[in-house]
């Protein structure tokens, strides 16, 4: 079941056209609101911050913290490491359910099982509110830091059940961590992840979607600020780096990991690097819990400035950009994981063009498109 | 969605509630809620059509009041 998109909310309109058996033309129309974050100009630093994480409160956390850096930056604040640790903790704890979502919801609907929304509302209720865990009054996002007071009982204690539900409905298990163990999670096929990479397989499709699109590498603060201070709204919503598209997210953070890299880099890794990434991130966040301790935040006061906010969201790279004036923005930018991944002739379109379309091809490209994992609804047209 | 727009609960029925943003009308699920929904409460609707969460009153009208401003703004608007 799914609902058509309100305008606001925006969305993808893929059309695919097929000729002689091979995927020929991709045409992408990218109706995301762009530019809603420049109607942030005027408002004052904790303001657009908290409208951040009210406004695109999918993935809240990583937005809310991303406006809050970018405030930070440019005031010349720096944060005492805790609450650098708190900010990881939270957006590991988003990826997380994010990740498992695609597991629990998504993925059931490519292999015909049913969704599994009980794991699902036990997870939710392990690490949606998370962040009460840390700061108790709610106030996470604050520029400076909030009041952050971890109860690491409660952290403990969500991080358990969170953990708890991931091996059991989404791994069956322990994680697969290399290749043999992971052969023989998808034989196994007790879950819909290994069922899915069993149909992958079975289908042929292991190594489709795979293309020369390089993973975004870390790039320096300062060239980054550069190209965005300068841009009229083409970088944000069709980015390049080094003359080039780039793929950010999961696969692109694991592409590396030795499971991950010897998939490939088609369906399979893609596949494999969510799971890996997944793991991975609940272990992190079981060792940050221990790293945190109580900070009373500091105070954020009328600074000027220009300043970045970089955070690997779930689905890549979220960078916002700000310059404020006496603690009032002038200038907001957001350049979203979605406009790398599915820019013109990115990963989306280099891993189709060229390529055998096969006998179910809106199946095909709807497995890619999963893999890449936008952020908004997506409409796809196959013909 | 990215863009989570709270959306107003104009009746429910078992597990599902209609809800209402912009002037337009959409059925979703209730399945993923952990509280209970009555009529004029509102909601995020996340992955599809699931509601995922409740918004406090006050708080949903100052984003739907600061979308409406931007949307009727075309620079702001969807490009």
């Amino acid at each position: 079941m799914s609902i058509p998109p309100l305008a606001v909310e925006g969305s993808l309109e893929l059309s695919v056209r097929v000729e002689e058996g091979r995927f020929a033309a991709l045409s992408v129309i990218n109706r995301r609101p762009l530019s809603i974050a420049s109607a942030f100009t005027g408002q004052e630093a904790q303001a657009a911050v908290s409208l951040c994480a009210r406004l695109f409160s999918i993935c809240r956390m990583a937005q809310g913290l991303a406006s809050a850096q970018a405030m930070e930056k440019a005031g010349g604040f720096d944060l005492p490491a805790s609450q650098g640790h708190a900010r990881e903790l939270l957006i590991l704890a988003e990826t997380v359910l994010e990740h498992a979502g695609r597991s629990l919801l998504v993925w059931p609907d490519f292999v015909d099982q049913p969704v599994q929304l009980l794991d699902l509302k036990h997870l939710r209720r392990a690490l949606a509110d998370f962040h009460l865990a840390l700061y108790p009054d709610g106030d996470w996002m604050r520029p400076g830091g909030g009041r952050l007071a971890p109860d690491l009982p409660q952290l403990t204690r969500r991080l358990a059940e969170a953990a708890e539900v991931v091996s059991r409905a989404v791994f069956a298990g322990e994680a697969p961590h290399d290749l043999s163990s992971w052969q023989h999670w998808v034989e196994q096929g007790k879950t819909s992840g290994a069922l899915l990479a069993r149909s992958i397989q079975s289908r042929g499709w292991a190594d489709f979607g795979a293309s020369l699109v390089k993973p975004l590498p870390p790039i320096a603060e300062p060239a980054l600020d550069e190209r965005l201070r300068f841009d009229e709204g083409s970088f944000t919503a069709t980015p390049t780096w080094d003359g080039a598209p780039q793929v950010t997210g999961p696969f692109a953070r694991y592409a590396g990991h030795p499971l991950v890299a010897s998939l490939g880099q088609g369906l399979m890794a893609r596949l494999a690097a969510r799971l890996v990434e997944l793991s991975a991130a609940l272990k992190h966040m079981q060792r940050l819990v221990h790293k945190i301790s109580a900070d009373a935040g500091r105070t954020f006061l009328n600074a000027s400035g220009a300043g970045l906010g970089v955070v690997e969201a779930a689905r890549g790279r979220l960078v916002h950009r700000v310059e404020l004036e006496q603690g009032r923005v002038t200038r907001y930018q957001i350049l979203a994981p979605t406009e790398w991944n599915f820019h013109p002739q990115g990963a989306l379109a280099q891993g189709l063009l060229g390529h055998v379309a096969g006998d179910a091809p809106d199946l095909l490209v709807r497995h890619l498109v999963a893999a890449l994992d936008p952020c908004v609804a997506c409409k796809i047209e196959v013909a | 969605m990215c863009m989570a727009i709270p959306s107003r609960v104009l009746s429910t029925e078992g597990e599902f509630a209609t809800v209402e943003c912009f002037g337009v009308e959409r059925v979703v699920s209730l399945m993923l809620m952990d509280e209970p929904v009555a009529v004029g409460d509102y909601l995020i609707i996340q992955s599809g059509s699931f509601a995922m969460e409740k918004v406090e009153e006050q708080a949903a009208l100052e984003s739907l009041a600061y979308l409406e401003t931007v949307l009727a703004d075309p620079a702001g608007g969807a490009v």
